[in-house]
């Protein structure tokens, strides 16, 4: 694991802590240790100085004395913890000596005043002192005095295990205050709306401030270049309807005048082939305009009364080509978002519906409301349909479909307008083959809707 | 009827101004806006066909000005913007009309035959006056209801003279009326057409004023020209 894998694996706040508690529990352990250190060494001391004085006693007492025992707190009877002593005189031999005394070491000239020497397989302390003529000599146990300096040890640390839980709510609490601006931040940003533009008001902390204005230079180049981009593809567009107008008239006024059944079908042509173009520069605008208009604005669609709208404008083209428009869903049923952006989304939808069927077939809108809020809508209709492995393809930007283009007249844009039109409304488009055979497209809502086509109802909406 | 067309795009100026001439109508022609405000100041006319996107002066600050000089002239706007709020903003600024490019060419002349109407203080499409009745879209005269033959000429010196009956128009201004800059005015073309006209109708039905020009004779059974007089 290396540790730009690490540096990433665990969030700012974790690492703090994480950090934090680690350094400060080891700088706590040090301080425990060298505390520790210092006292056993004093203790050693003490229990030395102990030692010393018991030996001097011995050396000025006529003969045995009761040494009490050290403590033991495992095991009181054991008799070895007492201070085996022996009191010797140079020339006689030895004058008073305790239980046990049999394992300490004889006497020898030279023998310091302390030392540890080693009798039965464990560490003893012994104190020697001389008067000349006397030799005073008492031992103790380093286990016992190991003991004591443990229990000591372990009220050292006892008050560490209370206060590290503590201590890591403490810390814990102060990177969250820490950190408050930064989460400041990223609950703004989160709060934003995907495609929002606008730069990010300050202040912040001066750490945050580089970031910030990365942010918003980012934020201001986007924009500019999607500002770019929209102005270019109306001013195109605009461009593009003087021409088409100019061309538009004069073919109208040639056809005035035309005198063959030749020329009036050519410049017939001409005038329906300069309203196809207008279309596409009309379906241009509005998909420009789209991108333009993201702020959304928060209005309560009443979706059966637009669609009821929809019905009543397509009324004279409907009845043109003998195609049914029904409408089923349950009222009421609202949906939250730009309303142009529904209608502009329908409309596109039951233009294609409309163009693409048989005369004499049916075009359905449905819409589903989960609480009242419109869970999705679809417009299907009994067309050709398109391909399977086309459907997902259907939303981009020109593609035609083979299969559809000799009856098209369609920009290429229909359907991707319905894709972004959707889009800016929080939901998402999809497309099947409906029922009957031809196409569904459906606008999904509600993130978790299986978005299929329902099945026909013959007592629809009217 | 004298119609001034602003229009910089030579395609489309060409189609206006050939669409408005089969109908009759004298166009003046211009490409941008400077020439526009000065073409406006020196001639009468009855009607302005208006682009938006002009070079020099724009669309909207031509009819700013128009209108802030009170000239009542019908204002037709054509613009290749063709959202809501440009539509308000040509309207608000003083148009009457607005098309939006492309336009066909039946509707665009049929805005241009009401605006002229209403810029007469007309509701009704038909002209008449005493036993005329003067058809502007159908480019026909009835005199006590039968047709009279007349001439393009002749029916647009009619169709000045109706358009406020009773004012007296010098030769000057009829000239104006039914010519534009391009075409030759002979000097006594008016006075040709109008014997044509009083030999078709009546000797009577056309006054002349000496030395300032002709009027419509005024008709009893007339209410616009009652309330006129």
């Amino acid at each position: 694991m290396t540790t730009r894998s690490l540096k990433h694996r665990f969030s700012i706040r974790q690492r703090l802590l994480i950090l934090l508690l680690s350094l400060i529990t080891l700088l706590w352990l040090g301080a425990v240790l060298a505390s520790f250190l210092q006292t056993r060494q004093e203790l050693n001391h003490l229990f030395d100085e102990e030692l010393l004085q018991w030996a001097r006693t011995l050396l000025r007492s006529p003969g045995a004395l009761i040494l009490p025992p050290f403590p033991d707190r495992d095991n009181p009877q054991r008799t070895d913890l007492q201070r085996p002593y022996r009191l010797q005189s140079l020339g006689k031999g030895i004058l008073a000596s305790s239980h046990g005394a049999a394992i300490l070491p004889p006497w020898r000239p030279g023998t310091p005043l302390l030392q540890n020497v080693r009798m039965n397989g464990e560490e003893w302390r012994l104190a020697t002192v001389t008067d000349g003529r006397r030799v005073a000599q008492v031992a103790e146990n380093l286990d016992a005095r190991q003991d004591v300096t443990g229990e000591i040890a372990q009220q050292l640390l006892a008050p560490l295990w209370l206060v590290l839980p503590l201590l890591a709510l403490v810390i814990g609490f102060a990177v969250r205050q820490g950190l408050a601006p930064l989460r400041d931040l990223t609950a703004r940003l989160e709060q934003r709306q995907p495609q929002a533009l606008q730069p990010i008001a300050g202040p912040v902390p001066a750490e945050l401030q580089p970031l910030l204005d990365a942010l918003n230079g980012l934020f201001r180049r986007v924009d500019a270049a999607f500002a770019r981009e929209q102005e270019f593809t109306a001013h195109a567009a605009h461009e593009l309807r003087t021409p088409l107008a100019g061309l538009r008239i004069h073919a109208q006024l040639a056809l005035r005048h035309a005198e063959s059944r030749t020329e009036r079908e050519a410049l017939q042509g001409v005038v329906q082939g300069v309203d196809r173009a207008t279309h596409v520069v009309e379906q241009l605008l509005a998909l420009a305009r789209l991108d333009a208009d993201q702020l959304q604005r928060d209005e309560h669609i009443d979706v059966p009364s637009l669609v009821q709208r929809l019905r009543a404008a397509f009324a004279a083209t409907t009845a043109a080509k003998g195609i049914h428009l029904t409408a089923q869903g349950p009222s009421p049923a609202i949906l939250d978002g730009h309303k142009t952006w529904l209608e502009i989304a329908l409309r596109n939808l039951l233009d294609n519906a409309i163009r693409y069927s048989p005369a004499g077939s049916i075009v359905h809108i449905t819409w589903e409301a989960e609480g009242g809020l419109v869970s999705r809508m679809a417009v299907c209709d009994n067309g050709p349909g398109v391909p399977a492995n086309a459907l997902l393809r259907i939303f981009q930007p020109f593609y035609r479909d083979p299969n559809r283009m000799e009856e098209g007249e369609g920009s290429g844009l229909g359907l991707a307008i319905v894709q972004r039109a959707t889009e800016a409304l929080g939901g998402r488009t999809d497309a099947d083959a409906a029922a009957g055979g031809g196409l569904c497209v459906h606008l999904i809502f509600s993130p978790n809707f299986p978005g299929k086509c329902p099945e026909k109802k013959a007592n629809a909406y009217e | 009827m004298r119609v001034l067309l602003l229009e910089d795009d030579a395609l489309l100026g060409s189609g206006i101004q050939a669409a408005l001439q089969e109908e009759d109508y004298s166009v003046d022609w211009l490409r941008d806006g400077a020439a526009g405000l000065a073409a406006l100041r020196q001639h009468h006319y009855g009607l302005l066909v208006l682009d938006l996107g002009l070079p020099r002066h724009d669309g909207l600050e031509i009819l700013q000005r128009l209108r802030s000089r009170r000239d009542p002239l019908p204002v037709l706007i054509l613009t290749a913007r063709d959202t809501v709020a440009e539509r308000v903003r040509g309207l608000d600024s003083g148009a009457d009309d607005y098309l939006v490019k492309p336009f066909d060419v039946d509707e665009f002349l049929a805005r241009v035959r009401a605006l002229i109407r209403r810029g007469e203080g007309r509701a009704e499409p038909l002209l008449r006056h005493g036993p005329l009745t003067l058809d502007p879209a159908a480019h026909q005269a009835f005199w006590q209801g039968q047709a009279v033959a007349l001439s393009v000429r002749e029916f647009a010196v009619l169709r000045a003279l109706l358009a406020h009956p009773g004012r007296v128009l010098s030769k000057e201004q009829l000239a104006e009326q039914i010519y534009s800059w391009d075409e030759e005015i002979e000097s006594n073309t008016i006075e040709v057409y109008v014997h044509h006209l009083r030999r078709k109708l009546t000797a009577d039905f056309i006054v002349t004023h000496r030395g300032l020009g002709y009027s419509i004779a005024p008709q009893h059974d007339d209410p616009l020209l009652e309330a006129s007089l």
